[in-house]
């Protein structure tokens, strides 16, 4: 029985909705319109942020620590200390680099001008460990340990570009994130704002409604349909200019700027973008729906 | 169905006091007329009967319903359980007389086929099945007043209540109306009718509750319209 009375009431709350829509059309333009700005804005600070996480990721891959031994280490202990270093917790690779394999790079780094290695001898370079840490903020602690470590001579690290990447987009997630729930408040007092001039006109009808016996949510639920409708319209057309937005300025740049930019392809990030956007549309179009009706149900 | 004890209402942002002391009970199919002077106290009465109002002291019952301790959420079954007609009509502009009617029953979740069914049944009642496509500004107010009876009636309630139904028609729509009221009451609907007009009360010959500054001066059978002046 409450079954078959819920069912039977979407179909009428759904229809309601839509006939309201329908009479209220400049109001529900301009809620959507109201949504379709701010999703917008939304999408394109998840753009970044996707973007500015990945690249980050790849920047912690790159980042690594190159611990030098003492020049006079025999093979045997520098295999003993590669193999203290391999045991450090939070390492995601180490490279032995022999005395050979550095010569060799370094010659072929100097290109051309190898000729003033000429008669050097090929051991004149220390061997190394290359270092990758599994987090890029473990690798402060790693290189303290690796100090430790008898038969290192020095560690070098660029620990000053990895700080200034950290703090750099950490500030850049935050501010995104701040920049996110502030539009999302203001959109929904917004649609809260225009839906409350759609319930104030249908003021008397709203309170004929609960003479007549109708209960709170049998008023609600047209209105938070009409308002998750207008939320969902909003976020498609955002995504819809995402799209031809992104899709004008791409043929614009060119590929190796693009692919600097986005280090996320655009096609990749967007469909779970769009979802996002539709959820969020649809959450703000709701709860502007309750907080515009809630004044008027106390009859 | 209908049980006034000892009530009393006093709106406390201006200390008036509304009722005083009010007890009357209205029996199954009974036909009651409150008269009185504008502020006498029949709005207050109505009030409570909707529980828009809630008694200052003493027990108001409606049909089984508590009305000084019914919870929020229990409201529109009360409402549901009444047929209501007012002196404005209130009906929804936007609609047709058909989706005015079949909106009380849509509220209650009637199958579809049952709405279908009993619009037209309750429309014919009341005469105005030929008006069913038009809306409440293409019909004259006795015309408006007759939809408005149409959705009070649609959902079989125990009791009519009717604020002032004739307050904005000529006696020529009064009385349209007042028969239609009757052969209601006659059908076993307890009517309860708040009203000013004299001659009406007159000629129905029912009984008459008569409220003066918020206490009942008067109770009778068959009474007819003397408020005193």
């Amino acid at each position: 029985m409450v079954t078959t009375l819920a069912f039977r009431g979407v179909r009428y709350y759904i229809s309601e909705a839509f006939k309201s829509l329908w009479y209220n059309k400049v109001m529900a333009i301009t809620s959507m319109i109201t949504v379709m700005g701010s999703l917008l804005l939304l999408g394109f600070f998840m753009l970044i942020v996707v973007n500015v996480n990945e690249l980050t990721a790849q920047i912690e891959n790159q980042c690594e620590v190159q611990a030098f031994m003492n020049y006079e280490a025999t093979a045997e202990q520098e295999q003993a200390v590669f193999s203290a270093v391999s045991a450090i917790p939070g390492i995601k690779t180490v490279t032995f680099v022999s005395k050979e394999d550095a010569f060799e790079s370094y010659k072929a780094s100097l290109g051309d001008d190898a000729v003033v290695m000429e008669g050097m001898a090929p051991d004149f370079l220390p061997a190394s460990c290359r270092i990758v840490a599994e987090d890029i903020r473990q690798l402060q602690p790693i290189i303290e340990q690796v100090k430790q470590i008898d038969g290192i001579a020095e560690v070098v690290s660029q620990r000053e570009t990895i700080d200034n990447i950290i703090s750099f987009t950490s500030v850049i997630r935050k501010g995104c994130l701040i920049s996110t729930l502030l539009l999302t408040i203001i959109a929904i007092f917004i649609i809260a704002n225009t839906i409350k001039l759609d319930v104030h006109a249908r003021q008397k009808e709203i309170h004929i409604m609960k003479y007549v016996g109708a209960t709170d949510w049998f008023i609600r639920w047209p209105f938070i349909i009409e308002g998750i409708f207008v939320g969902i319209i909003g976020a498609l057309i955002s995504i819809l200019l995402l799209w031809v937005g992104f899709a004008s300025a791409g043929s614009a740049i060119p590929d190796f700027v693009k692919s600097a930019i986005f280090v996320v392809p655009f096609g990749q990030s967007m469909p779970i973008i769009s979802l996002i956007l539709i959820a969020f549309g649809a959450l703000i179009g709701a709860l502007g729906s309750i907080i515009a009706v809630r004044k008027h149900l106390a009859v | 169905m209908i049980t006034f004890d000892h009530v009393s209402k006093i709106y406390e942002d201006n200390n008036t006091v509304a009722l005083q002391d009010v007890s009357f009970t209205v029996e199954k199919g009974e036909f009651v007329f409150l008269v009185g002077h504008s502020g006498a106290g029949k709005s207050s009465v109505i009030r409570m009967l909707l529980c828009e109002e809630r008694p200052t002291s003493g027990t108001v019952t409606v049909n089984g319903f508590d009305i000084g301790s019914l919870p929020r959420k229990q409201i529109p079954a009360l409402r549901r359980s009444l047929g209501v007609v007012f002196q404005d009509f209130r009906l929804l502009n936007n609609r047709t007389v058909y989706d005015n009617v079949a909106f009380a029953m849509n509220i209650i979740g009637a199958p579809s086929k049952v709405v279908r069914r009993r619009v037209p049944e309750v429309l014919s009642l009341v005469d105005l099945a030929h008006k069913a496509r038009a809306y409440p500004s293409q019909l004259s107010g006795g015309e408006q007043q007759r939809v408005s009876m149409a959705r009070a009636l649609v959902n079989h309630p125990a009791i009519l209540i009717a604020d002032e139904p004739t307050g904005n028609l000529d006696i020529k729509r009064s009385d349209e109306i007042m028969g239609i009221l009757e052969k209601i009451n006659q059908n076993g609907t307890t009517v309860v009718m708040a009203t000013h007009a004299d001659q009406i009360v007159d000629a129905m010959k029912k009984r008459v509750i008569t409220l003066d500054m918020g206490s009942i001066v008067r109770d009778e059978e068959k009474g007819g319209y003397n408020i005193g002046v």
